[in-house]
């Protein structure tokens, strides 16, 4: 029969675009500048909550108008965090300058990691069911916001994306969960193409759902700078390295790989335990791509939360003892984005990596949940 | 890397167990339908089905998937508890009718055995990660599509991808009341009554990496070439025709292979109106629009619609046609529906046939379709 065998070694995927709505700008050039500042986005929670939030200061995105980037039409009944999704995977498709065509829109796909889809959203589309005449007098058109994927739908509609369609929900590593599912879907052949990252839209509902499911420490840890709420998309375009260099686009960074385990209390764990997978995963990751650890010139950290904070610290000791790479830490300007959290990490690092007369190559993306899972992720600076 | 290999097979179906005699029970003709056992028959107005004898009791289809795991492991002479062993089991409605049992008479129902994990581990000694896949009834061919990408990246060592599905009271009553009155047989491509008659069924397959295999001095029964999955993302219940021959376009493109160079095709064939018409239609468009060259076969006319684990069945038949170089031909069908009329289906008598390269079709409810593409192991059939 001939040809190549049907498991060729799995593909490289490329980084050839990014698109951010964030606390600290809009579009990959506006957030690199804004991060490399040191731009702070949390500012006093300007617009009405219902309840107000109980929190003072959060990273919200305030000079977004939806129908300043997608136009009216259509955007009527949909909700926040879908706008967000759409307005970010258009800005990322057009950096990455990929036109999707009749031909190529079965093998351009779109995955999105959201914890919780919008809680907005849902909760006050159940509440309608409580508030007005049975049987259920609510408005349909509000409907298909209340499920998970409604942002990935809406993605792919808006963008006409007809390949691979994944909604990722695993907690505060959803976003990078999503990067490292969409990498693999490329390396293994299911799509050419895929729109990748994390939303979350800031609401009520959300945050003092954070509150009294007893993250006080999202409002009051010592550190407060880093643990108050944010909001926005990050999301990166991935491509089959070989095809960007055909279409000669400049690639932003080459995603070597991600790994993820999980160490929660139903497996014995605790911090420690989690610090040492984690630690155990970047070592296996680097391993696998010959890259030393002094070749790593920063990590992306989630922070946040105490105990991921001290995961991540206890892990980078291991790894890289008194050698450690630069810290980055996103969310203590743009506050904890939660779904988006980890894919905001990667455009930071991207941001980091990219810089004029940077002269390191290589860098770490890791989350650390409160549940006890891990995630990393590897990524090579572009030529 | 090198290609994946099934190093053993096992399976359990009305008709008979283990591959060689269900194989050969095929090759007979021998039919599993029978009078309807575990329900009221009186109930219904579709009175037969393709069960496999034994109690009314919980937890059967834990135990037809234990009997068929046991057999591939022991075909491929591997040990349930070996180092980097993971577990993938696809099934339609896993332990539902446990549940059923429950609702109804009080049987006892421990929830966290609806998936099979629990079975894994403690009735079958498997050490590692289980994972069940829903995916209706192509999900145990996205089993093995899943296994395919875990050795692939370096997840597993081996997977043991399984497949099975009882009978359920509400499944069979739900498709009681769209069946025609009279309908005697499941009945392939064949003319009317159309309708669907379901079957208890289990198969199990050891995959792993051709050098993996040599170098524990197995030879293989099969090489999978690749899997193609995807979704039409159209109907709940109705099939697609474009998404059909899209998920065979893919599997083909996955294994490097074309139309010309399948040499069997285990067609989905449930008998019904919609998958007839709509599966006969695809496979004229991908295989060649006049005269299909390509034989095809529909097993569920012997063992009834095994549902998930239907696509796994199809898998087993197809290692034993292509080691024995003959083809079992499709039971109860005379008159062929119009669509079908251009199919070289055989009918009547197992045909001798060299058989290198098989396709085994499965689709599902929801749209979810996967095909398999399998290929006679380079030392010839038998080694």
């Amino acid at each position: 029969m001939g040809g190549p065998s049907a498991l060729s070694p799995p593909r490289r995927v490329a980084v050839t675009g990014c698109g951010v709505v964030s606390p600290i700008g809009i579009g990959r050039e506006e957030f690199a500048r804004a991060f490399l500042e040191g731009k702070a986005g949390l500012r006093p929670v300007a617009g009405d909550y219902s309840p107000p939030l109980p929190c003072a200061r959060a990273g919200q995105v305030v000079d977004f108008d939806a129908t300043r980037w997608l136009g009216k039409k259509g955007t009527r009944f949909l909700d926040r965090s879908t706008t967000l999704a759409v307005t970010a995977a258009g800005l990322a498709l057009k950096d990455g300058g990929l036109a999707v065509e009749e031909a190529n829109s079965p093998r351009v796909g779109v995955v999105l990691g959201t914890a919780m889809g919008s809680l907005k959203s849902i909760s006050d589309f159940g509440r309608e069911t409580l508030l007005y005449e049975r049987p259920f007098l609510v408005n349909p058109m509000l409907f298909p916001n209340t499920v998970l994927n409604s942002a990935a739908g809406q993605v792919a509609i808006w963008l006409k994306l007809r390949g691979v369609n994944t909604t990722v929900s695993n907690g505060q590593l959803s976003g990078l969960t999503a990067v490292s599912y969409a990498g693999r879907a490329i390396a293994l052949e299911y799509a050419d193409a895929i729109l990748a990252g994390g939303v979350e839209e800031l609401s009520a509902q959300l945050v003092w759902g954070a509150h009294h499911a007893g993250n006080r420490e999202f409002l009051e840890s010592a550190r407060e700078e880093d643990v108050y709420p944010g909001e926005g998309a990050s999301i990166l375009l991935l491509e089959e390295l070989q095809a960007a260099r055909d279409r000669a686009r400049p690639v932003i960074a080459e995603l070597l790989g991600c790994e993820s385990g999980f160490y929660g209390r139903t497996r014995g764990g605790g911090v420690t335990a989690q610090a040492q997978g984690l630690a155990a995963w970047l070592n296996r990751l680097m391993r696998a791509r010959d890259v030393a650890p002094e070749e790593v010139g920063a990590l992306s950290a989630s922070c946040g939360p105490e105990a991921a904070d001290s995961v991540e610290s206890l892990a980078m000791d291991i790894v890289f003892g008194d050698r450690r790479p630069a810290r980055l830490d996103v969310k203590s300007l743009i506050g904890e984005c939660y779904s988006a959290a980890g894919a905001f990490q990667c455009t930071a690092l991207l941001a980091y990596l990219g810089r004029p007369g940077c002269a390191q190559r290589y860098g770490l993306v890791t989350s650390a949940g409160k549940d006890g899972a891990v995630a990393c992720a590897l990524f090579k600076r572009g030529d | 890397m090198g290609d994946l290999v099934i190093t053993g097979a096992g399976v359990v179906t009305s008709i008979g167990q283990g591959r060689v005699e269900f194989f050969e029970a095929l090759c007979r003709g021998a039919s599993g339908l029978g009078p309807l056992a575990y329900f009221e028959p009186r109930l219904f107005k579709q009175r037969s089905a393709y069960e496999i004898a034994g109690q009314v009791e919980p937890m059967r289809s834990s135990r037809l998937l234990g009997r068929a795991v046991r057999q591939a492991l022991q075909d491929a002479g591997v040990e349930a508890g070996a180092e980097g062993m993971v577990v993938v089991v696809g099934t339609g409605l896993r332990e539902l009718r446990s549940v059923e049992l429950w609702h109804a008479g009080g049987a006892a129902l421990r929830p966290e055995r609806l998936h099979f994990a629990d079975a894994m581990r403690e009735d079958l000694g498997f050490a590692g990660l289980t994972l069940t896949l829903s995916n209706a009834c192509a999900a145990s061919s996205f089993a093995l599509g899943v296994a395919e990408d875990l050795l692939e990246l370096g997840e597993a060592e081996r997977v043991l991808v399984a497949g099975c599905d009882t009978l359920t009271e509400s499944m069979f009553g739900m498709l009681d009341r769209v069946n025609p009155v009279g309908l005697s047989a499941l009945r392939p491509f064949g003319a009317a009554p159309k309708g669907v008659l379901m079957g208890d069924g289990a198969a199990a397959v050891v995959l792993e990496r051709r050098d993996a295999a040599r170098a524990r001095g197995r030879s293989p029964l099969g090489v999978v070439k690749g899997v193609g999955m995807n979704c039409d993302a159209y109907n709940a219940t109705a099939p697609r025709q474009d998404g059909i021959e899209a998920s065979m376009r893919e599997a083909q493109r996955r294994a490097r292979i074309a139309p010309p160079d399948v040499d069997l095709l285990v067609a989905h064939g449930t008998g019904t109106e919609q998958n007839d018409r709509t599966e006969a239609l695809a496979i004229r468009e991908v295989f060649g629009r006049r005269r299909v060259p390509v034989p095809v076969t529909g097993l569920k006319s012997m063992v009834g619609h095994t549902s998930g684990a239907s696509g796994l069945v199809g898998v087993v038949a197809a290692l034993e046609a292509m080691r024995r170089s003959l083809i079992p031909a499709t039971a109860y069908v005379s008159a062929l529906i119009d669509e079908a009329r251009d199919l070289d289906l055989v009918t009547g008598e197992a045909r001798a046939a060299e058989v290198r390269v098989a396709q085994v079709n499965a689709f599902g409810f929801g749209g979810l379709n996967a095909v398999v593409i399998l290929e006679r192991p380079p030392d010839g059939p038998g080694a």
